[in-house]
């Protein structure tokens, strides 16, 4: 049933990829979630809604339109969550629609200072976790466990680090540099060397492109080969991740996720000669996950999803 | 050959068939038997005339029941025991004629009886050693159960019945029998075993996983080892192995060597047979019957990755070493 | 001064400042615990006769063990209620080392006690706390250690006697018997109990439960009917069971008269609780129920009593209607929705493999089914209810094309199965599932293909208990359903009866098992599938993984509060 008196929605003026595309370049260090809070802000900000029922409404569609983006969907239902959980909740007793808007606004405005804070306060409570000559296994480029490899070694703590290459994308590369700009130690190897090293290894750590209801992590492929590996080898798997990548969804196995998967080759020839499968992202199970460092502290993977209950219960 | 062999022949293809002859020992005995008979009576000249014959032979038996494995082993050993004497017997005539000349003719043909004579004397062992199967088996069963011991079994095997009738002469424990619905074979195991003294439960087989907390060892019979160590048994073993591999208990599996077959499971239902489905549904129960699939399979094969030991009448072994006693016992390079 | 007692060995007690007593008693350095006296105190001579004979020592016409007898009889006499006190008003006029002296002599008579083979000093019994039945067996305890102590078992000297209901004791055999005094119905125990389960209830099945309930009065029509259908399996299933139970409650609830002199919230919970006594004899109480019976339990006691009585039934009766409403059809709705939100649990091309008979497994599967999705179903079944055949039937007859197998050709089926969807009786504190017996394997043998196993279950289900296994706690059904190897399904045998076509019990190889005297059969109702197999549980509050399920709960009922 639709209401006599809507004020239509500009839907054009959205163009939600341009945004985050816009917002990155701003923000070069936020993470994705976060974007995607900005971007919805900026959107609800212009939006001419008179009453609560119809912001809502207008959120609401606004959010379906970034989680209806082909890419990164775990981080993008992360972020349109996060975004339409305190309007739902405090939607209710309004007297004045202007006032309330504007209190929800200020609301985000704080939360979005706040998780500016949240990567360094996640690296901070993996440092204990790293000792002199150990010996770490990072997978493809992640902020968090960049932050965190950083902060360790500005603690002066000694450590070697082996960086998988990352392909098709490369990003080990790039995180292997950077490192080594660190003066940190820091080794490039194939993706498919990890069974090679992981003898040598003491741990590995990832970052999460989201982090799923049951604990389990989503993110770059390859994570959850190398979790695999880890197991059979008895090495610790740890993940670095902030507390606005938890995710309302329950994969139960790999083909539970959306998985965008863009062309492998670049060139069109070579497209027609050879079929490629090209997932860009998997899902890790918690029962390969030793633990979580996130904002909030040290988690294991089921506490992980009681924080996630509770948030989205209360 | 023989018209009264070839008779023999028919007639044991035909019970097979119908699977009037049903169980390992009893088609391996039967096969020894008349394999014995063909080979007494055969008028062969040489070795590779008798293997043709007995292969021959072989392939009618195995044609007529491919799920007894026991035949084609049998066959196979036979044929193993005949190249074997004829090694023997070359080496023998080798050095013989290094010492002296022989005369040809007359020598050949003794040569030749004494041959065929041998090779029925060593399938005659092998009969013996497989009606002794029973009893070498048991004879172990007082080193592998412990006082005390909670025992689980599955379905009904007559060699894991003597052995635990044997081992409770030493031994005291108890045994608990999953029924192996629908055939009941677990049933008559119990009934069997608990009036030979042995404290008996029966449980459902839903109950495999709910009891395995409290058993020591899992005990099961088979029906065939394929030639990496895995294990066909009756259906329901698969389960036991699954929850025995939660709880890390051992799994030991009696069997004698003539289950042991040289064939590789590359697909594990080839070992399968699915029986009468009226048994788990049966035709008079319902309307519904034509719109459901019913399975009914008979076998379960483990792998042997989940078996901790073979006990067999020539003694204990893992499974890793099953691949080297097929190699010892048949011929498996064969065209 | 010299004490001589009846068989002649002395107490010394000499002037200086050593207190009388027992020589058996070790020295006092010996003793652990015990702090060395400090000189500078004084014994006070004039009050050691005076303890002494409240102590009963010093009695000197008497024999050393009959001395013990009666010092014995008379401490367990005031156990109870009057040991205490004696102590408790001398101690404040005491000094320092009268209390010592006193600590000592105490600890002589308890090993005088026990070297005559009776308990230490027997403890106040509960008040108010633990179930009925708890604080009873508890009194029954005591009252039976006073008055049998020849028959007691010889504690070791160091040990602590631990007090549990006899409910809880029944692999002693003694308190077997004790348990079955409580019950209101003469249940047979059974003849051939399974050792391993002997902490737990084992019957004989019997016919008429009527006959054999003591105290007719208390029980209400309704009540009985439902009981007997209980025990037949007429009705099964934790909702089912559940919902029944409820609807009886009602009629009783209605019929309810209060006694003069007594208010609603305080006479109408003791009603209950015998029916509820007897629903639990004809079969253990599921999880359901009791979280059903908590919810009323605590709705009676918070009635005002000044309601008029009419009032306070008919609001008890809506709020039974808004539980049912509620928290088994709502929620059962809720989970079918949640589930198919997004196709999460059932897709089209899914092969869904079931077992046994669970309601909200089917509301699902039908649900699935009407909304277009394409699947199959396989449905395992166990023996001996073969409680799959009731949903292989529904299944059917909505057009959703189904295979049906035994538990045990799950293995071989496994690699073509895409996901697991069970129900629950209970969901555990730890996580863990307690199900039909059953379930545990066919998890088990999805785990080992790396099938997602789905639990489907209301959140008045979770339990706040932990099960380690499912020794520790389970229901043991009618041994004689083993024997009869028809598999054809209870409802089938009625329907065969009346027809009076062949023969409904096909007796197998084992029915003469109880002439057989090594032979056990063993029928458990239940088992305790851990929580590493399953993926993921689906309540009407959402998806969550089963270690979670207490947390969800716990948040709910606060947000709903």
């Amino acid at each position: 049933m639709v209401p006599l008196e809507i004020t239509p929605l500009n839907n054009a003026d959205w163009k939600p990829q341009a945004r985050l595309d816009k917002l990155q370049q701003q923000h070069p260090n936020a993470s994705l979630p976060v974007l995607v809070i900005m971007a919805l802000l900026d959107i609800m900000k212009d939006s001419k809604a008179s009453s609560t029922f119809e912001f809502l409404e207008h959120a609401k569609a606004a959010t379906t339109a970034f989680k209806q983006l082909p890419e990164k969907n775990a981080s993008m239902i992360a972020g349109a969550d996060l975004f339409l959980h305190p309007l739902k909740t405090h939607s209710e007793h309004i007297r004045d629609v202007e006032d309330w808007k504007k209190s929800i606004f200020a609301l985000f405005e704080k939360r979005l200072a706040e998780y500016a804070k949240f990567r360094e306060r996640a690296a901070d409570k993996g440092l204990q976790f790293i000792k002199d000559d150990a010996v770490i296994l990072v997978h493809s480029y992640s902020r968090a466990v960049m932050m965190l490899l950083q902060k360790a070694r500005q603690g002066n703590k000694r450590f070697k680090v082996f960086v998988t290459e990352t392909r098709p994308t490369t990003s080990g590369t790039k995180a292997a540099v950077e490192l080594r700009a660190a003066n940190i130690p820091a080794e490039l190897i194939l993706d498919a060397a990890v069974g090679s090293v992981i003898d040598r290894v003491d741990m590995v750590i990832v970052g999460a492109e989201g982090v799923v209801q049951n604990g389990g992590v989503i993110n770059q492929i390859g994570t959850y080969q190398i979790a695999v590996v880890a197991k059979a080898a008895n090495k610790p798997f740890y993940a670095v991740t902030e507390q606005y990548k938890f995710v309302r969804l329950f994969p139960l196995n790999q083909e539970d996720l959306p998985i965008a998967s863009p062309p492998y080759f670049a060139s069109s020839e070579d497209r027609n000669t050879i079929v490629a499968k090209n997932p860009q992202i998997d899902y890790t199970p918690p029962r390969y996950i030793s633990l979580l460092f996130t904002n909030i502290g040290v988690l294991t993977p089921s506490a992980v999803s009681e924080e996630l209950v509770k948030f989205y219960m209360s | 050959m023989l018209k009264e062999i070839n008779y023999q022949i028919d007639s044991l293809v035909a019970k097979l068939r119908r699977r009037q002859i049903v169980g390992s020992y009893n088609v391996a005995i039967a096969t020894s038997r008349l394999l014995r008979n063909v080979v007494a009576a055969s008028r062969c000249n040489d070795v590779e005339q008798l293997s043709a014959l007995v292969k021959e032979v072989g392939s009618r038996l195995e044609g007529a029941q491919p799920i007894e494995l026991a035949v084609g082993n049998m066959v196979k050993r036979v044929l193993h025991l005949i190249k074997e004497e004829h090694n023997v017997e070359t080496e023998a005539s080798d050095a013989a004629e290094t010492a002296e000349t022989t005369s040809e003719s007359d020598d050949f043909g003794e040569r030749r009886r004494n041959f065929v004579a041998d090779v029925k004397q060593s399938i005659e062992e092998m009969i013996d050693e497989l009606e002794n199967t029973s009893t070498n088996i048991s004879n172990q069963a007082w080193e592998h159960i412990h006082s005390k011991e909670i025992i689980l079994t599955v379905g009904r095997s007559k060699t894991v019945e003597h052995f635990l009738k044997v081992a409770a002469q030493v031994r005291e424990f108890q045994v608990i029998v999953a029924e192996t619905a629908p055939s009941y074979q677990g049933h008559e195991m119990a009934l069997a075993l608990s009036s030979a003294g042995i404290d008996t439960t029966v449980i459902t087989d839903t109950a495999i996983f709910a009891v395995m907390s409290r058993v020591n060892k899992v005990i099961l019979g088979a029906h065939a080892v394929t030639a990496n160590g895995g294990v066909v048994a009756v259906c329901g073993s698969q389960l036991v192995a699954a929850a025995a591999k939660e709880y890390s208990t051992p799994i030991v599996v009696c069997t004698g060597l003539h289950k042991l077959s040289p064939s590789y499971p590359y697909d594990t239902d080839i070992f399968n047979l699915c029986i009468n489905p009226d048994a788990v549904y049966s035709f008079e129960a319902g309307d519904i019957i034509d719109s459901v699939d019913i399975v009914n399979p008979h076998f379960d094969y483990v792998g042997p990755e989940d078996v901790s030991l073979f006990i067999t009448n020539v003694g204990t072994h893992p499974p890793s070493f099953v691949q080297r006693l097929i190699y010892d016992t048949y011929i498996v390079d064969e065209e | 001064m010299l004490i001589i007692c009846g068989d002649g060995f002395f107490v010394m007690a000499s002037k200086d400042k050593e207190p009388i007593r027992n020589t058996d008693a070790p020295p006092r350095s010996v003793v652990v615990g015990f702090d060395a006296p400090s000189p500078s105190r004084s014994v006070e001579p004039s009050r050691r006769p005076s303890k002494a004979d409240a102590a009963g020592i010093g009695k000197p016409s008497r024999t050393s063990s009959a001395n013990d007898a009666e010092l014995s009889a008379e401490l367990a006499k005031k156990g109870g209620e009057g040991s205490q006190n004696p102590a408790k008003k001398s101690q404040k006029e005491m000094t320092k080392a009268e209390r010592r002296e006193l600590q000592e002599r105490q600890r002589a008579e308890k090993k005088a006690r026990e070297a005559a083979g009776i308990p230490k000093r027997l403890p106040k019994p509960k008040q108010g706390g633990g179930t009925p039945g708890q604080t009873a067996a508890a009194g029954f305890a005591a009252h039976n250690a006073q008055n049998s102590q020849p028959d007691m078992k010889q504690p070791s000297p160091n040990a602590a006697v631990l007090r549990v209901a006899s409910s809880m004791r029944l692999d002693d055999p003694r308190k077997r018997s004790k348990a079955q005094k409580q019950q209101p119905v003469n249940r047979q125990i059974a003849r051939k109990p399974v050792g391993l389960f002997s902490h737990l209830p084992q019957y004989e099945k019997h016919d008429n439960m009527q006959a054999r309930l003591k105290k007719q009065e208390n029980i209400h029509p309704a009540v009985l009917t439902l009981g007997l259908r209980f025990a037949e399996f007429v009705i099964a299933g934790g909702n089912a069971r559940c919902m029944a139970m409820l609807q009886a409650f009602k009629k009783v609830i209605s019929d309810y008269v209060t006694p003069v002199g007594m208010s609603l919230p305080r006479h109408l919970p003791s009603v209950i609780s015998k029916q509820v006594d007897f629903l639990s004899n004809t079969r253990v109480l599921a999880a359901s129920m009791k979280t059903a019976i908590r919810e009323l339990k605590k709705e009676i006691s918070i009635s005002s009593p000044d309601t008029p009585d009419e009032d306070a039934k008919t609001y008890l009766i809506g709020k039974i209607d808004e539980f049912i409403v509620e928290r088994i059809i709502t929620a059962g709705r809720a989970i079918a929705e949640e589930a198919l939100e997004q196709k999460k649990s059932i897709k089209d091309g899914d092969v869904i493999l079931t077992f046994g008979r669970s309601s909200v497994v089917l509301q699902l599967l039908l649900a699935a089914h009407a909304r277009g999705i394409n699947f199959k179903v396989i449905v395992a079944d166990g023996r001996p209810k073969l409680e799959g055949k009731e949903i292989l039937k529904s299944l059917v007859h909505a057009g959703i094309s189904c295979a049906y197998v035994f538990c045990t050709a799950v293995p071989l089926l496994m690699k073509e199965v895409t996901k697991v969807i069970i129900g629950a009786s209970a969901v555990l504190a730890n996580g863990a599932v307690l199900s039909r017996v059953g379930t545990s394997v066919v998890c088990n043998a999805a785990k080992e293909l790396q099938v997602p196993v789905i639990v489907l279950c209301e959140s008045y289900k979770f339990s706040e208990e932990v099960r380690l296994d499912s020794f520790t706690w389970n229901e043991i059904g009618n041994p004689d359903e083993l024997v009869d190897v028809s598999n054809r399904a209870p409802s089938e045998h009625a329907f065969n009866a009346s027809t009076g076509g062949f023969q409904s019990d096909e007796a197998g190889v084992i029915g003469c098992w109880r002439s057989v005297d090594k032979l056990k059969l063993l029928n458990l109702h239940y088992d305790v599938t851990p929580a590493h197999f399953v993926t993921a549980l689906i309540c009407e509050h959402g998806t969550v993984p089963s270690t979670c399920a207490l947390t969800i709960a716990r948040l709910a009922a606060e947000k709903s509060a």
